[in-house]
């Protein structure tokens, strides 16, 4: 296969700095009506040519000292620019930087290679002086499982590039991040991102990983993919004269082709042919077997179905690399209380479950937190909506939010960035004519390759050409920081909202000489609870434990719990009082009550120590008393 | 010879082989035209799991015949069945004297380390489990609180215990007819529980309750994606998660040629007919076979029957989760499951408890008549009868069964002083024995499973190629033929294997120039050739010349690929129709 656009990424066409190189559309664009537009181009080819000259100024100006006291921008120690897509080794290199230049908060580990070799990061964010990642909550923040579904990446390299400049500068950031932890991975699916950047697709090809699958089971495997024919970087449609027909050529029309109206005594003679591309394995077909195959998206464990059931599933969970390493992260990493992963496109906010028979999997406690989160996160993605896979969008098996939100009981959201309905806003609705304005005078023609014609071995002379790669899917570049900032916001607010504990009130009381009642309330101020309602029902994960240390001398005779801080009994547990046992763990912004009645000498100290998987370790010390309450 | 002498002959037998993984290796050794081992994959503590393949008996004849479809034998899943391995080896001997023309695969001991403890003595009763940790009793600690030796018998059995702790009730009572049954007390009976029922063990982890978290506790026979169930106690953290699953999966997925599997073990679709056409909650995956499956699996049942010939089994279905369950759901290949377990058909003990819940009956109406002859206020109220349940039957039957000593089957109850629960009583039935089927009879399944396998592989799907026909027709016009026939009783694939796109179909690609070609798609496709003699035959029409050679490529799945070559005949004399 030809694979003329191996360096060129950027939508605009702007040179790869990699390489230096070249615009994308030299060759392709050939026909005469849109000159207008292609003059447009190539002075803004010219234009961001000159600018890279100027680019350390310009740098140096944001960065340094010029900026003006009344800007709103927090200057970063890395530049990175966001109004482009970066390919994987881009994504990882300006990660790296940042982690040179922000050690004491970005530590990156490798933690598995790709089926192509491609090395898998996770990217740490902790606040180390505030302790270890491990010790607090921590969101789990993914992108481009799908190798096509780019923008995540983008996100998630703006995120860390946000949250390691912001720290010490914005309050807000730095509180958030003095109390939880964070782990990106870039791309779940670095070999189909970079396929999708190097090879030519379209909007919606290199979606699979890359292991090798027999889709037209003929005994062969990916022998069968796309052909860029026009040598134009994508795989765009194509057309030929068919007296028999349904379309007739219109140049005006959005795709250049339009539906005969028989009624008006119109003729068709075209048909769509389909994806540009040849029968490689001579077998009658064209494009049936493309490189992989796998959806990577329907290779984690809960609920997992086959092939024949769930459409792209591998042959069996976890059976990709890449899943399998992400897997066994987050598995080690308990601490893991808020996960987001990020696809494209369609503007939603969705959630489990992805199959209508586990509907009643989500506790109502649960589905209480995702909407609070859901309602904001819609509110701060405009154009986006919040969404039930399964009701909603469709069915999914085996999908990765299901298996942390379900299997592991993380409060978790699946992101599809970009909603078309941006473009114009208003009502959010997109006519014909919407999107002819958008493509001519928003990108001045840069998501349609003129058709052109190409002599193919089985169809004879065929047009080649429509929308391409960028037309769709993606977000346009000079939206993508917005884009960014927004989701980066919403996925910032679902990590703060990892439960935080305190304790609200303490109350001692002596009850007779050496014996004290110590009732206390601790309190989670987020709406994330230690333990989700399905973890607690199905056993998830490690119970929370309150534990007691007395002071030599002292014991601890009872302990449980009980209804309110001054309740008049309470029910102590049979065994094991220093040491109890909670699955329920700590409410949405709840509370519990424990009470312990310990004898020990007067003005002995008791430590306690509140242990949740998912919050920070809350440690108090209370003085055996003649009686005190305290507290908010 | 007295009786515990041929006991102990029959025990020396027949004892659970002690090395399974040597005993494979010496029959490779011993037929190595036939035999070899190979290597599935390894267990978590790095123990080889060994495979034997069985290779046809004769060389197949690559002119008529094409290459042999291969039957998958499982067993071991489960260590503490040793008599599956046992027989699964019997099997591999049996076969290796007879004659086959396909091909066995044969896994006699898929848990390696299971085993091995079960062999040390250590494997706790309960879970067949692999070694990952878990909390059992979910209290945030794992694998803290095993059971174990309390009384320094070397047995791990059951406690009675009188004066259990608080929040613990007593559940249980001795059976007043046989003092060995612990059972639940019978209300309706006015019985009343004694003590409460444990496993033997210390409280090593404070919390009350006893020996209620072991090491280990994932079944690798519940560790399969089909219908794997989620955070089930032993199941695991993930399908395929324990390395001896996913490493007997990884390597059977290398093998095209398995055409259909016998597991050997505590599951069964054999003794009791699995449910045909009903799937599970996606509407899509079998509960049971496919409708288009049951009537094969019919028939296999009926050899089962025949050869196998058990009273009764103790399993029905293949439990979510289960290998057998996944052979067939997802990997696609007609499976059966045959539970090998001890059932209390075994014993040699009648079970006459009908017959005396009858005569019971029967005294009850003489009771009833002489109550009203008498009218005898003062009589004392008998106590209600009571009717068995099966289990305790089972169990009953188990400990009479004489062709046991009592030393293999049962340890006998003695007081013993536990360090926190006071006085109990330490015993209780062994689980080896109560799992496994006598020596005697693990022998007799042995050669029975051997036939029954053998059966088996003669009716993998077999295909016959006929020779390509060229006719001409004229005008340079020629008409090509060619047939596969299915000479045997499974079909190429099954419904299950056409749902899960296992099995490929069956090609037949006419090579040559595309333009030559008047008539018929160059590439034809069966998706199966049915079994008992279905064929598959394609059928072209082209244009070529007299004397020239047409090729034709057949590839299929159990089918290593063949080419076929028909030289075009002399043209027929112009002008007549006739064939």
């Amino acid at each position: 296969m030809r694979d003329p656009m191996r360096d060129a990424v950027n939508q605009d066409g702007v040179d790869d700095e990699r390489t230096g190189a070249r615009a994308m559309d030299e060759r392709s664009v050939i026909s005469s009506d849109r000159g207008a537009i292609r003059r447009v181009r190539a002075w803004f080819t010219e234009l961001s040519g000159s600018l890279a000259g100027l680019l350390p100024v310009i740098v140096a100006m944001a960065v340094g000292a010029s900026v003006a006291d009344a800007q709103e921008h927090i200057p970063s120690k890395v530049s990175i620019q966001f109004n482009r897509y970066h390919d994987y080794g881009e994504l990882v290199g300006h990660l790296r930087e940042i982690e040179a230049a922000y050690p004491e908060l970005v530590s990156i580990q490798t933690i598995g290679k790709s089926l192509e070799g491609r090395e898998m990061i996770v990217c740490t964010i902790n606040s180390k002086k505030t302790g270890s990642d491990r010790d607090k909550p921590a969101m789990w923040i993914d992108a481009n499982v799908h190798g096509n579904e780019v923008q995540g990446g983008e996100v998630v390299l703006y995120s860390v590039w946000y949250l390691t400049k912001a720290y010490g500068v914005n309050a807000e950031i730095t509180r958030i991040l003095d109390e939880k932890s964070f782990y990106f991975l870039p791309s779940q699916n670095p070999d189909g991102r970079d396929a999708w950047f190097h090879e030519a697709q379209n909007s919606s090809s290199s979606r699979s990983n890359r292991r090798p699958v027999d889709n037209d089971r003929d005994g062969l495997v990916d022998e069968d993919g796309y052909d860029d024919l026009d040598g134009d970087g994508s795989i765009t449609t194509m057309w030929k004269e068919d007296p028999e027909g349904a379309y007739i050529r219109d140049e005006k029309s959005f795709s250049g082709f339009r539906r005969a109206e028989e009624e008006k005594g119109e003729t068709g003679s075209w048909t769509r042919v389909g994806s540009e591309g040849l029968d490689n394995d001579g077998d009658g077909r064209i494009n049936e077997d493309p490189p992989g195959g796998d959806d990577m998206n329907r290779d984690w464990p809960s609920d997992w179905q086959p092939s024949y059931i769930q459409f792209g599933a591998g042959p069996y969970p976890f059976s990709s690399p890449e899943t399998r390493c992400i897997g066994a992260f987050i598995l080690e990493h308990p601490n893991i209380a808020a996960a987001q992963s990020y696809h494209n496109s369609g503007g939603m906010i969705l959630r489990g479950p992805g199959a209508d028979y586990l509907d009643g999997i989500y506790p109502r406690e649960d589905q209480q937190v995702y909407d609070a989160m859901g309602k904001v996160g819609a509110r701060l993605l405009p154009y986006y909506r919040y969404m039930v896979l399964y009701k909603d969008l469709y069915t999914v098996h085996g999908g990765f939010v299901n298996w942390v939100a379900e299997g592991l009981g993380i409060f978790s959201f699946t992101n599809e960035l970009w909603s078309s309905g941006k473009m114009f806003q208003g009502d959010g609705s997109s006519s014909d004519e919407d999107q002819e304005l958008e493509r001519d005078r928003l990108r001045f023609g840069a998501t349609f390759k003129e058709y052109t014609e190409f002599d193919h071995p089985d169809h004879g002379k065929v047009l080649v050409g429509g929308s391409n790669r960028w037309a769709s899917r993606t977000t346009p570049t000079w939206m993508l920081e917005e884009e960014c900032h927004r989701n980066f916001a919403f996925t910032t607010y679902h990590a703060d909202q990892m439960a935080v504990l305190a304790l609200d009130k303490s109350a001692v009381k002596k009850l007779a000489r050496d014996l004290y009642q110590v009732t206390v309330r601790i309190e989670n101020q987020r709406l994330i609870p230690t333990r989700s309602a399905i973890s607690t029902a199905r056993k998830i994960g490690r119970p929370d434990l309150l534990m007691a240390w007395p002071a030599v001398g002292a014991e601890v005779v009872a302990a449980g719990p009980c209804r309110a801080i001054d309740s008049d009994t309470f029910s102590p547990v049979l065994q094991e009082p220093t040491r109890l046992v909670l699955n329920r763990g700590v409410p949405s912004e709840g509370q519990i009550h424990y009470r312990f009645l310990i004898r020990g000498p007067a003005n002995s100290e008791i430590s306690f120590q509140y242990e949740a998987e998912k919050a920070l370790d809350l440690k108090f010390t209370l003085r055996l008393e003649e009686s005190k309450a305290s507290g908010r | 010879m007295g009786l515990a002498n041929c006991a102990l002959v029959l025990w020396l037998v027949a004892s659970p082989t002690s090395d399974p993984d040597g005993a494979l290796r010496n029959l490779a050794a011993e037929h190595p035209q036939r035999a070899s081992v190979e290597i599935v994959g390894h267990s978590s503590e790095g123990r080889p799991i060994l495979a034997l393949r069985i290779g046809p008996s004769t060389a197949t004849d690559a002119g008529s015949m094409v290459a042999a479809p291969a039957l998958l034998i499982v067993a071991g899943m489960d260590a503490r069945l040793t008599a599956s391995t046992d027989i699964a080896l019997g099997v591999a001997r049996s076969l290796l004297t007879g004659e086959s023309a396909a091909t066995t695969y044969l896994v006699p001991a898929a848990n390696p380390d299971a085993r091995a403890r079960v062999d040390r003595g250590e494997q706790p009763a309960g879970v067949p489990g692999s070694l990952a940790p878990h909390d059992d009793d979910f209290d945030g600690r794992m694998d803290e609180d095993p059971p174990a030796d309390v009384n320094g018998d070397g047995k791990v059995t059951w406690m009675r215990v009188f004066d259990p702790p608080a929040g613990t009730p007593r559940t249980h009572l001795a059976d007043p007819e046989d003092g060995r049954l612990s059972r639940e007390a019978d209300p309706t009976l006015g019985e009343r529980a004694t003590f409460a029922w444990m496993r033997e063990g210390f409280d090593a982890d404070g919390d009350g309750r006893y020996a209620e978290d072991g090491r280990g506790s994932v079944s690798l026979d519940r560790n399969f994606p089909a219908r794997f169930p989620e955070h089930g106690r032993d199941s695991g953290p993930f399908p395929l998660s324990e390395p001896e699953s996913k490493a007997l999966v990884d390597w059977l997925l290398t093998k095209d040629d398995i055409a259909a599997a016998l597991v050997l073990g505590s599951d069964d679709n054999l003794f009791h007919a699995p449910a045909a056409g009903k799937n599970d909650v996606t509407g899509r995956a079998p509960l049971g076979v496919e409708s288009g499956d049951a009537p094969y699996h019919k028939y296999v049942k009926h050899l089962y029957d025949e050869l196998i010939n058990r009273e009764d089994v103790s399993a029905s279905g293949t439990p979510d989760g289960a290998l057998a369950t996944w052979l067939y759901g997802h990997f696609g290949v007609p499976t059966f499951a045959a539970d090998i377990t001890r059932s209390a058909a075994d014993s040699d003990v009648k079970d006459d408890s009908k017959n005396d819940d009858a005569k019971n009956d029967d005294a009850k109406k003489d009771d009833a008549k002489k109550d009203d002859a008498n009218k005898d206020e003062s009589r004392p109220v008998s106590p209600p009868k009571r009717s068995r349940p099966d289990a305790e039957k089972g169990e009953l039957a188990w400990l009479a069964d004489a062709t046991r000593t009592t030393d293999e089957t049962f340890d006998a109850f003695e007081e013993a002083q536990h360090p926190t629960l006071g006085r109990v009583e330490i015993g209780g039935p062994l689980e080896d024995a109560r799992l496994n089927p006598t020596p005697a009879l693990v022998s007799d399944l042995s050669a029975r499973y051997g036939r029954f396998a053998a059966a088996l592989l003669e009716r993998l799907p077999r295909l016959a190629l006929a020779e390509p026909r060229a006719t001409a027709l004229g005008g340079g016009v020629y008409r090509v033929t060619f047939q596969v026939t299915n000479e045997a009783l499974l079909p190429t694939s099954s419904e299950i294997g056409m749902k899960t796109r296992r099995a490929l179909p069956v090609t037949m690609r006419l090579e040559g120039p595309a333009e030559s070609i008047v008539s018929g798609d160059r590439i034809q496709r069966a998706s199966a050739v049915s079994g008992s003699g279905g064929d598959f035959t394609a059928e072209w029409m082209l244009i070529g010349a007299e004397g020239q050679q047409v090729e034709i490529t057949v590839r299929g799945s159990n089918i290593t690929e063949h080419v076929r070559a028909v030289t075009l005949p002399p043209a027929r004399p112009a002008g007549g129709n006739d064939r």
